[in-house]
């Protein structure tokens, strides 16, 4: 198991050593000039260069890389515009001169939202997914299947962003049933906090669940048909208590391994959810940074997602590998 | 959110050639046949949208709200209830505008559907050069891809498109030029395509993985037959099935991230009608006129609905197993 | 030197982005609070020492004590006071922040008075020499007093490496170079040693010297750049984070893009203050919220809505409807003049150079749809001058009268008289979904006329630069901007002067009779005479049409049910906090 994990972890840094390389070669070989960003719109000429050398612009693409890396694993001192130095401490992920702040902070700022989000729409999303999943198993081929695959497939085809205006306006604005969507920090006031997120999580549960439920559907299906669950139940066990007992680890590889997936997704960032909800998290930081032309903090963002994606489908590996001692040995 | 996850969840493939008569299997399924009928239905309207529009004498470009008094507030919102639905303007008026809600709607699946099936196209293609490939070759070449696919597939897609849009775009057109409205279509078909084409060529590597082992492949080898004739030959028609209901499955993704990046405001631009950006549009007055908001949303609903349950209908048909 | 660019960019971005549209059946009216009066709202006389003696003004019904909530989308670009430039901030650093002098705002009217100084500052030797005289009294927030060693030291920042965000006046007045570059090579800064043309002769005195007559130099030194630093107090870039407070408030808390938190300042004094009060206990600044949702909470009331205000977010238009439907929340609305922001569509001169092209697309410029598309006249007053109605002594006039819907026929009968009818005209705009809508309606409305117009978004936050380049290929494109404090000073003489560059005369306008002329006003050292015959060239200048004005832009916010004394501060366009309080 050791070795398996082992494994697994060296993989994912060599993935989020490329990735950080490809997304430094993405953006900052763009036309954009990050300086003239920087400087302001009354900058000239001269005063752009001054502030691209201070931004170690005029350097190597491949010198700025190594740099970029050093600050990461060791911290490293940064110039900023007007020439004062300041120290960004490891992990640095380099300084936003359009926040006047290293990116790490600002990240880190932003990310108790974005965690509040996923974390509560996955679990909306496991308990409804997995849920529906269930109910439709079990009642297969009836309407209630029929109805429930439905009901999911509109989950799956609808957008974030009209749903999530429809819900705040039918459920926030004319009945006022759920509280206006906001962040609060659940330290101050943990029943405000998940009041503001409540309709949320729901929406972006709901819509992400519905690859979740059909997928729950299919492989308890799958399961229910193998050879030891069927032994099971024609030793008279109960049928919903074989069901739990057998199948659910049979079924778990695939859905553990989705869960992964949708994790680390989500906690790069739900860009769409935060814009529609107005909630000030790390999708939101991300594209005011696209907008603003902001690359250290760009390039931040990616690999900070990059990092969640790479790190929860490694996790989901790992429990994939524990539940099933056949993968870890093949 | 990115919609490629949708078609990387779809699942596993089915071995097993396209068989023939599956039109007739598809509409065997009542909700298959349903589908089939709305989608048939929205690329009708979109081939004949110039006609209709025609017959109904409005068109998506004209600011008949500013043009003509009474129609539009002094803040730019319809007069009329309903976000200004009446006889003659039949889906309502457009804030701000004034242009025709309906006319609009109607060009907007061409824009949605020109892009989709150009990215499907394109993706489809690579994704089975590929994927074929990769897996035929196997070796060093399959562990190259499997860490490109990896590090590919850590990229938060939707940033990636928000980010790269505006750059591709500034890359093609000259600063001192007028876009060409296919620019736009190319930009967008382009960023789908650089990412699209990972989930069809990461399933056809494990499929092809699996029938270059298989004793008709072998045999095939074992008389003799060069690599190109054992791929065009023998491995493609086996993997006709999982193509078609990717492609199936594509276009909806595609149609549904076009509407992203319009919504977030990096795809299509004015004048060209867009589902996406009036969506945009509407979340901006959906409190005053929700009417404006409702008409492209559930258009959109309905529209990736159908192709989704298409895409059902036609696994379900090549596969009966999965059907269950 | 120019106009005030950074705040621009951002000003004129906030407009687009946030007046969209109005509710359904709004009155032709001008909106709630829109000032849509044609005189100055600024008190033209100077204030007197009695005047700039504290304390404010009362503010009728005002009670002490609470916390004001400030919900803001961003954090503020800037806290150096020798770094902000722009017009929220500016009103914002109010709180915690004094100058030499400021604008003492009462019934809406601004009257500039003595801040720190004893009154707006005695002018000699025609205008080249200025003295100002500190009050006594006046403090930091550790109780040492103010003085004039140490407003030197703040404005001799101003010349310093990494403060060209800031105003060029000081740094240019006082070495005589007209350019900010050649001003600065003469003095980089406190690290280049003394400035000689500050004297000071004692710890209440400051003597200007100018080596040519300055008219506004009062109002120069109510800009922040005219604030106090304090050597042992400057910690170089983390003093844009947390400067060292001389106002009614001191900054306990700043965590960047987040949170400001201010509490009172126990050492200053109202009395020596004619502008500030200091009713609140607290103010807590969250920045990060959405507009919709701030503007949501504040209109709710609920958590802590009731207590809020916002200095940056413009109500957002789908409460539009809102507002105007409902009687409570159109009470909340706090409406005004931008400050002395207009919106103009801008006229390449070089490239469209027949008068008489000019003078069809003023007739053909459908100025009313362009406007219902940003939200109808809540968004502003349509423009027929130059300069702004905020500014001292301004009178309204209208010398190229066209219909606000635009007049096809009449533009075609005067394009017809012209030499040689362009073929198509580019025009640049900001890629927003405002700009796209603004730029279907001119298309639109100039093809009625016969002018074809190419459209090119381009970047919002390049389009200035793409535009006032040198070699730009630009025929068109709109921009707001607004001079630097409210006399005609800064408008003519930079932005329409032939022989300055396209990053300032970016209209590319040439008349030698002009710039003569500015020449002879720039040695006016009287600030009234001087604006008066600023009045009589703008005149001239539009009698040539170089650009078409558009619109003097309003500002829409909100207040909370609970908070009182809020109005749109008429020099610096936002809600002011210096002088708010919650009723109960």
């Amino acid at each position: 198991m050791l070795s398996f994990a082992l494994r697994r972890i060296l993989q994912a840094l060599a993935v989020l050593a490329a990735v950080s390389a490809a997304a430094f070669a993405l953006f900052y070989a763009a036309p954009a000039d990050p300086a003239r960003a920087a400087c302001g719109p009354r900058c000239d000429t001269g005063q752009v260069a001054a502030v691209r050398a201070s931004m170690g612009l005029d350097q190597p693409l491949l010198t700025q890389y190594t740099d970029y890396l050093t600050g990461i694993v060791a911290g490293r001192d940064i110039q900023d515009v007007d020439g004062s130095t300041l120290h960004c401490d490891a992990p640095c992920l380099g300084y936003s001169y359009r926040l006047h702040q290293p990116v790490t902070e600002a990240l880190v700022d932003h990310l108790p939202v974005t965690v509040s989000l996923a974390a509560g729409a996955l679990a909306f999303l496991v308990v409804f997914g997995l849920g529906t999943g269930f109910v439709a198993a079990l009642r297969h081929g009836t309407r209630t299947d029929r109805l429930l695959s439905g009901f999911t497939l509109i989950g799956a085809s609808v957008q974030i962003y009209f749903l999530g205006y429809v819900a705040q306006w039918g459920l926030v604005y004319t009945t006022g049933l759920l509280p206006l969507p906001s962040y609060t920090p659940p330290a101050t006031d943990p029943a405000a906090w998940a009041g503001g997120m409540l309709l949320p999580w729901i929406v972006l549960g709901f819509v992400n669940s519905a690859v979740f439920a059909r997928l729950s559907r299919s492989q308890l299906l799958e399961t229910m048909d193998e050879e030891y669950v069927r032994t099971a139940r024609g030793k008279g066990l109960g049928r919903l208590r074989a069901h739990l007992k057998y199948t659910a680890r049979g079924a778990a590889g695939p859905l553990v391994q989705l869960l992964g997936l949708e994790a680390g997704a989500l906690l790069g960032g739900a860009v769409i959810t935060e814009t529609v909800f107005g909630l000030n998290g790390v999708g939101r930081f991300a594209t005011e940074a696209v907008e603003g032309q902001d690359l250290p903090a760009v390039v931040g963002a990616v690999l900070l997602a990059a990092c969640f994606v790479v790190l929860f489908v490694a996790l989901a590996d790992l429990v994939i590998a524990w539940l099933d001692p056949r993968i870890r040995l093949g | 959110m990115a919609v490629v996850e949708h078609v990387a969840a779809s699942d596993a493939p089915p071995v097993r050639p396209a068989p023939p008569g599956l039109l007739r299997r598809v509409c065997r399924d009542r909700t298959g046949a349903v589908a089939l009928g709305v989608v048939a239905l929205f690329l009708l309207l979109a081939l004949a949208a110039p006609l209709i529009a025609a017959l109904y004498g409005k068109n998506p470009t004209e600011h008949y709200g500013q043009n003509a008094p009474g129609l539009l507030s002094d803040g730019g919102l319809p007069i009329a209830p309903n976000g200004g639905i009446s006889g003659e303007f039949w889906f309502g008026l457009e804030p701000g505008l004034g242009r025709d809600v309906f006319t609009q709607l109607l060009y907007g699946i061409r824009t949605s559907l020109l892009i989709a099936f150009a990215s499907a196209t394109v993706t489809t293609a690579l994704g089975v050069l590929a994927g074929v490939a990769v897996g035929y070759l196997g070796g060093i070449t399959d562990r190259v891809f499997g860490f490109l696919s990896n590090v590919l597939l850590a990229f938060p897609t939707l940033l990636l498109l928000l980010a790269l849009s505006p750059v591709i775009q500034s890359r093609l057109v000259d600063p001192g030029t007028a876009e060409p409205e296919w620019m736009q279509f190319l930009v967008l078909v382009l960023v789908f395509s650089a990412f699209g084409w990972i989930p069809l060529a990461l399933s056809l590597r494990a499929t092809v993985r699996s029938l270059r082992e298989r004793d008709f492949v072998q045999s095939a080898r074992a008389m003799g037959a060069g690599g190109f004739h054992v791929v065009v030959r023998e491995l493609l028609p086996n993997v006709r099935a999982q193509l078609l209901v990717h492609a199936t499955m594509a276009v909806p993704a595609f149609v549904a991230s076009e509407a992203v990046l319009s919504f977030l405001g990096v795809g299509i631009n004015e004048p060209v009608p867009d589902w996406g950006r009036m969506i945009s549009r509407g979340s901006e007055v959906f409190r005053a006129d929700p009417t404006y908001m409702f008409f492209p949303g559930v258009a959109l609903l309905l529209f990736v609905l159908a192709f989704n349950l298409l895409g059902d209908a036609v696994r379900d048909a090549l596969d009966p197993r999965a059907a269950r | 030197m120019r106009w005030i660019r950074p705040s621009l960019a951002v000003v004129a971005t906030a407009l687009l982005a946030t007046s969209c549209s109005a509710g359904a059946g709004t009155t032709t009216s001008a909106g709630p609070g829109a000032a849509a009066k044609d005189a100055s709202p600024l008190t033209a006389a100077l204030g007197t020492e009695k005047e700039s003696a504290g304390p404010a003004p009362a503010v009728a019904g005002a009670r002490a004590g609470g916390t004001v909530n400030v919900y803001n989308t961003t954090d503020f670009r800037h806290l150096d006071p020798q770094k902000v430039y722009a017009g929220a901030a500016y009103n914002t650093s109010l709180l915690w922040g004094r100058q030499l002098t400021q604008y003492q705002v009462v019934d809406g009217k601004a009257k500039l008075v003595g801040d720190l100084a004893t009154d707006t500052g005695t002018a000699s030797d025609d205008g080249r020499t200025w003295t100002f005289r500190l009050k006594e009294g006046v403090a930091w927030e550790d109780g040492q007093p103010i003085t004039s060693q140490q407003v030197k030291y703040g404005i001799e920042r101003s010349f310093g490496k990494g403060y060209e965000v800031g105003p060029p006046y000081w740094p240019q007045w006082l070495t005589g170079e007209a350019s900010y570059d050649d001003a600065r090579k003469k003095y980089g800064g406190p690290q280049d040693g003394d400035l000689d043309a500050i004297a000071t002769p004692d710890d209440r005195t400051l003597v200007f010297h100018f080596p040519q007559p300055q008219a506004d130099v009062p109002y120069m030194a109510a800009q922040s750049s005219s604030s106090p630093v304090r050597k042992d107090k400057d910690t170089g870039t983390d003093y844009d984070r947390l400067p060292f407070a001389t106002g009614p408030y001191r900054i306990v808390e700043h965590v960047q893009n987040t949170r400001l938190v201010l509490e009172r300042n126990p050492h200053w004094k109202a009395e020596t203050d004619p502008i500030r009060s200091q009713y609140p206990e607290k103010f807590v600044f969250t920045f990060g919220k959405e507009a919709l949702n701030i503007n949501q909470e504040i209109l709710s009331g609920r958590d802590g809505g009731a207590d809020a205000t916002t200095v940056a977010t413009q109500l957002s238009p789908e409460l539009y409807q809102t507002v105007d439907t409902d009687p409570k929340a159109k009470d909340l609305v706090v409406s005004g003049r931008q400050g002395a922001f207009v919106t103009y569509l801008m006229v390449n001169n070089e490239r469209v150079t027949d008068p008489e092209v000019r003078k069809a697309l003023n007739l053909a410029y459908p100025r009313q749809q362009a406007r219902q598309v940003l939200g109808g006249s809540r968004a502003g007053e349509l423009a027929s001058t130059l300069s702004s109605p905020a500014l001292v002594d301004w009178q309204k006039y209208d010398l190229n009268p066209a219909r606000p819907e635009g007049d096809p026929d009449a533009a075609k009968a005067v394009l017809a008289k012209a030499a040689q009818p362009p073929a198509s005209l580019t025009y640049a705009y900001a890629n927003t979904p405002n700009g796209q809508r603004v730029a279907q309606v001119l298309v639109d409305g100039f093809a009625k006329a016969g002018i074809t117009l190419v459209p090119k978004p381009v970047d919002p936050k390049a389009l200035l630069d793409e535009a006032h380049r040198a070699d730009s290929p630009y025929d068109l494109w709109e921009e707001t901007s607004s001079v630097d404090w409210p006399t005609p000073s800064t408008l003519i003489p930079f932005s329409f002067d032939g022989r300055a560059n396209s990053d300032l005369n970016s209209a590319r306008y040439h008349n030698g009779q002009v710039d003569k002329e500015i020449d002879r006003i720039n040695q006016i050292g009287e600030p009234r005479a001087k604006a008066k015959e600023l009045y009589a060239l703008e005149q001239t200048v539009m009698k040539d049409l170089p650009v078409l004005p558009f619109a003097y832009p309003n500002v829409n916010q909100l207040r909370g049910s609970n908070v009182g004394g809020a109005f749109v501060h008429p020099i610096y366009g936002s809600v002011s906090l210096a002088w708010l309080y919650l009723k109960a």
